[in-house]
C-alpha cells in the first residue's frame, strides 16, 4: 500500500527535470554529461526522498545539480571529452567560433573555482536566481553569496586577461 | 548587455558578460528530457520489476562464466537504479588501470618491490582479470553514517572486466552493456544487454584505446613515484603497511590516502592486498569523497573470453555490422594516407564573394591566407596588405606565379601555429590598418589547445584552408552512430561521381550529416558536399552548406587536390570563391612550427 501522505515521485520528476537538466547542460555543454548528471542527482533526491519529507524540493535539486555538475565538470578526463566531428569539421563564421571559444574558456574555469564560489557563480549568471535565492539554495548568508559572486568575478576576469592575451 | 539578470546581480565586465552569454544562449536541447524523465521516475518502481531486469542480466553472466575461471561472484542486489548511465562511466579499462595504480602505489611504499617487476608480472600475465563492485552512496549528507552500510550494499552493481595484452583482447562486462574488442582482428562489438542486437564497428576510436590508456597511466604514475606528486597533483598521505598470511600465502596489506590539494572531490582512501611472492595485486579498494566504494578482486586466468559468446554476449544476437562497406574503409585508408603523405607546400589562400568588388591586391572583400605545412607541422598567417613596390596583377597575371613571387612582400601575423603536439591561436593586438603606416604586426595568444586525436592522421584546426583536407574530410568511422552509405552509381551529383552519404540516427538532430560526392577520376577527392551547419552545441541547423571543388591538380608524389573551391550557404545570397595557389617546396624552416616567444618575440 502506498503512504496516501507520501509526496508524488513522478510529480517530483515532472516539476524539477527540466530545471535540473538545463542547470546540468549549461555547467557541462553537452547532452550526454548533463543526463548523466541528472541520473546521478535523481537517484539522491530519490534516497532523500525515501527517507522522509523534503521541504524544499527545488532548493534541493538545484544544489544537488549545480555541485554534481561541477563534479562531473572536473572528473571529465580531456581524452575523453566529446569532440562534436560534425561541428569542429564546419567552417562556423568567425564570431560563432569566438563564441563557442568564450562558452568552452568559461567552464573550463568555472571548473577550476573553489566549489563554492563555482556554485554561486553559476547559480547567479547561469540560472540567473537572485542573491537570496542563491543564499537560499546554497544554505549560506546572502553577505557570503556577495562577498564569494566577488571572488569568482575577480578570479574570473585575471583569467580572461591571460586566456585574452593581455598580460603586460 | 545581459538584461535578463537578477535587478541586484551585479553586471559582468563586458568580456566576461560575453563569456556568459556564450553559454546562456546557447540552445537546450530539451528533446533529452523524456529519457531522464523515464529513468527517474523508474526509480520508484517496485523492486520485483528490477529483480526480473537482472535475472535476465545474470543469465548473460552465467553463460561467460562456463568459459572463464570461477571468480567471485557478487552479482546480487543490484538495483534497477543504478544499472542506466552509471554502468558507462565505470570505463573498460578501468579495472586494469586501478591494478596498475595499486602496483605503482605499493611499490613506491615498498622499496622492496621493484615497480617495474609488478607492472611487467601484470602486464605479463596471459589474461589479467578484474571484478569490480561498485556501492553507491546514498546520499553525501549520511554516507559516514554507520547504519549506512546496509543501504550502501543495497545500492552496488558489478562490472568484470578482461583484458590480455598478449591477445590484444579487451572484454568489460558493464551492468547495462557488454563491450567486446579484438585489436588483431579488427573488431569493436557493443551489446547493449536485453536487445536483439549487437554493433559492430571500427576499434579505432580516439576514445576507445584501453590498453594505451593503462599505459598512458602507468607513465602518470611513474612520475609519481619519481617525484611525489603525478601531473594531476596527487599526493600518498596516511600509509599504513602490514602482513598476514592467507592459505599459506603471505599478503601484504596497505592503506593509504591519495589527495589532490585544492580538489578534495577527487581525493580518495585506499586499501589494497598484494601477494608478496607473486608480486601481484590481489584486491584493491577505493572510497571516494561522497562515501561511494569499488571493491576490485584480481585473479590471473590463464584463458580468457576471445570471442563474442565467451564474451557473453548471447549467440542468437544479430551482429549488425556498422563498419563501413569495403569501398568506404578502402576510401578512408587511402584518404588518410594523402592527408598524413600530402607534400609539404607554401600556398596562399585566397576567398572572395563572387559579384562583389574585390582586390587581393589591396585586400578588399578578400580574405587571404598564407598557409605552409610540412607533415604534422602547419601554419597560419594572414596576409594584410602588399608591402611598398609590389606590382598588382593584371587580368593575364598567372596568379600561382604572381603569390609565389609576392608572398614575402607582404605585411603578414600569424593566425595559427601548430607544432605537431599543440594548436596555438594569435590575434593582433591593434587590428586596425591605416592608409600609409605600416600596420603593427604585435600579435598575442588566444587560444591554445592540443592536437585531437592520435596517430599520423590527425585533424587539423581549419580544413578548408588546406586542399588536401578540403578535399579528403575525416569520416571519424569509428562512431558507432555514423552510418555510411556508399553508390557507385548514384541518381544525383555531378556526372561520373560516386556517393557517400553519412547520416547520424539521433533523437534530437537531423541524420543526414553530409552528402559526398567523390571523382574516382581524381583519387575519388570530393567534388562536391552538401551538409547542414548546427548552432554551437545546438541541435538546431542554421544553415545549409554546399561547396563544389574544380580545376584539380596532382602533388609530386601524385595526390589529388583542387585549386579553387566555390561555397554556397543557404543563408547566403552569392557564392565565396575559394582558391588555392600551391607551391610545393621542401626547404621550410622548422622554426616556422615553433610556437611564437611572445616576450621576446611580441
Amino acid at each position: 500500500m502506498k503512504d496516501p501522505d507520501e509526496p508524488d515521485w513522478d510529480r517530483i520528476v515532472e516539476r524539477h527535470a527540466e530545471r535540473v537538466f538545463r542547470i546540468a547542460f549549461r555547467i557541462l555543454g553537452t547532452v550526454h554529461d548533463a543526463e548523466d548528471v541528472c541520473q546521478e542527482v535523481f537517484v539522491e533526491a530519490f534516497e532523500l526522498h525515501r527517507r522522509g519529507p523534503v521541504f524544499t524540493w527545488a532548493g534541493l535539486m538545484v544544489r544537488l545539480t549545480t555541485l554534481r555538475a561541477i563534479d562531473k565538470l572536473r572528473a571529465r578526463r580531456r581524452s575523453a571529452e566529446m569532440l562534436d566531428h560534425d561541428q569542429a569539421e564546419t567552417n562556423a563564421p568567425e564570431q560563432e567560433l569566438i563564441a563557442r571559444e568564450l562558452a568552452e574558456w568559461l567552464r573550463r574555469e568555472v571548473q577550476s573555482l573553489p566549489d563554492q564560489q563555482a556554485a554561486v557563480f553559476s547559480l547567479t549568471y547561469f540560472e540567473q536566481l537572485s542573491r537570496n535565492e542563491v543564499a537560499a539554495t546554497l544554505e549560506i548568508s546572502p553577505e557570503a553569496v556577495s562577498t564569494t559572486l566577488y571572488k569568482a568575478r575577480q578570479r574570473l576576469m585575471s583569467q580572461l586577461a591571460i586566456f585574452q592575451g593581455d598580460r603586460s | 548587455m545581459n538584461t535578463s539578470l537578477h535587478p541586484e546581480t551585479p553586471e559582468l565586465e563586458p568580456p566576461l558578460d560575453s563569456a556568459v552569454w556564450a553559454i546562456v544562449g546557447e540552445h537546450i536541447p530539451t528533446e533529452a528530457l523524456d529519457r531522464i524523465k523515464q529513468r527517474a521516475k523508474s526509480l520508484a518502481l517496485p523492486k520485483n520489476s528490477a529483480a526480473e531486469s537482472d535475472v535476465s542480466l545474470n543469465s548473460h553472466i552465467n553463460e561467460a562464466t562456463l568459459s572463464k575461471p570461477a571468480t567471485p561472484s557478487t552479482t546480487d542486489n543490484r538495483p534497477q537504479s543504478t544499472r542506466s548511465r552509471r554502468g558507462l562511466k565505470i570505463g573498460a579499462w578501468l579495472t586494469l588501470a586501478a591494478s596498475v595504480i595499486a602496483v605503482a602505489v605499493t611499490s613506491m611504499m615498498n622499496p622492496s618491490l621493484s615497480m617495474a617487476q609488478v607492472v611487467s608480472n601484470t602486464l605479463a600475465q596471459r589474461w589479467v582479470h578484474g571484478t569490480v563492485t561498485w556501492y553507491v552512496a546514498a546520499s553525501p549528507q549520511n554516507a559516514d553514517a554507520a547504519d549506512n552500510k546496509q543501504e550502501n550494499a543495497k545500492s552496488s552493481l558489478v562490472t568484470e572486466t578482461w583484458i590480455s595484452a598478449s591477445h590484444g583482447i579487451l572484454v568489460a562486462r558493464l551492468p547495462d552493456r557488454i563491450v567486446f574488442e579484438d585489436r588483431p582482428a579488427n573488431v569493436f562489438v557493443n551489446y547493449e544487454i536485453g536487445s536483439t542486437t549487437a554493433i559492430q564497428t571500427l576499434p579505432v576510436s580516439q576514445e576507445m584505446q584501453p590498453l594505451d590508456q593503462n599505459q598512458s597511466l602507468l607513465n602518470r604514475l611513474q612520475s609519481l613515484q619519481a617525484g611525489g606528486q603525478s601531473e594531476h597533483g596527487f599526493v600518498v598521505k596516511d600509509v599504513h603497511e602490514s602482513k598476514t598470511t592467507v592459505e599459506g600465502q603471505s599478503i601484504l596489506e596497505y592503506s593509504f590516502r591519495l589527495e589532490q590539494p585544492g580538489n578534495p572531490t577527487n581525493s580518495r582512501d585506499i586499501k589494497l592486498t598484494m601477494n608478496e611472492k607473486r608480486q601481484l595485486v590481489e584486491t584493491l579498494e577505493e572510497t571516494y569523497h561522497d562515501g561511494s566504494r569499488s571493491v576490485t578482486r584480481f585473479d590471473y586466468p590463464a584463458s580468457g573470453p576471445t570471442d563474442l559468446q565467451a564474451a557473453g554476449i548471447p549467440a542468437d544476437v544479430r551482429l549488425v555490422d556498422r563498419r563501413a562497406s569495403t569501398d568506404v574503409r578502402q576510401l578512408e585508408s587511402a584518404w588518410s594516407k594523402a592527408r598524413a603523405e600530402f607534400d609539404a607546400y607554401d600556398a596562399v589562400f585566397v576567398q572572395v564573394p563572387d559579384g562583389l568588388k574585390h582586390s587581393v591586391f589591396t585586400g578588399l572583400n578578400a580574405d587571404i591566407k598564407r598557409v605552409r605545412r610540412d607533415g604534422n607541422r602547419y601554419r597560419v598567417d594572414t596576409l594584410l596588405r602588399p608591402m611598398p613596390g609590389v606590382e598588382p596583377p593584371t587580368d593575364d597575371t598567372n596568379m600561382d606565379e604572381w603569390w609565389k613571387a609576392n608572398r614575402d612582400q607582404f605585411w603578414s601575423v600569424p593566425e595559427l601555429i601548430c607544432d605537431g603536439s599543440t594548436v596555438t591561436y594569435y590575434s593582433m593586438v591593434d587590428g586596425r590598418l591605416r592608409k600609409d603606416i605600416p600596420p603593427n604586426l604585435e600579435v598575442k595568444v588566444r587560444n591554445q589547445h592540443p592536437v585531437r586525436g592520435s596517430g599520423v592522421d590527425r585533424p587539423v584546426a581549419w580544413p578548408h584552408l588546406m586542399p588536401e583536407y578540403s578535399c579528403r574530410p575525416h569520416l571519424w568511422m569509428a562512431d558507432v552512430k555514423r552510418l555510411f552509405e556508399y553508390s557507385p552509381t548514384p541518381d544525383d551529383g555531378p556526372e561520373e561521381s560516386v556517393r557517400l552519404i553519412v547520416t547520424k540516427p539521433d533523437e534530437t538532430m537531423t541524420p543526414e550529416r553530409h552528402r559526398y560526392w567523390l571523382d574516382p577520376s581524381k583519387g575519388f577527392c570530393v567534388r562536391e558536399v552538401v551538409q547542414p551547419v548546427f548552432q554551437p552545441r545546438s541541435s538546431d541547423v542554421a544553415y545549409i552548406n554546399s561547396e563544389e571543388a574544380f580545376d584539380f591538380k596532382q602533388s609530386p608524389s601524385g595526390f589529388w587536390y583542387p585549386t579553387r573551391v566555390e561555397r554556397m550557404t543557404s543563408e547566403a545570397s552569392r557564392l565565396q570563391i575559394r582558391t588555392f595557389h600551391v607551391d610545393f617546396v621542401t626547404n621550410l624552416d622548422s622554426a616556422l612550427f615553433v610556437p611564437l616567444d611572445l616576450k621576446t618575440n611580441g
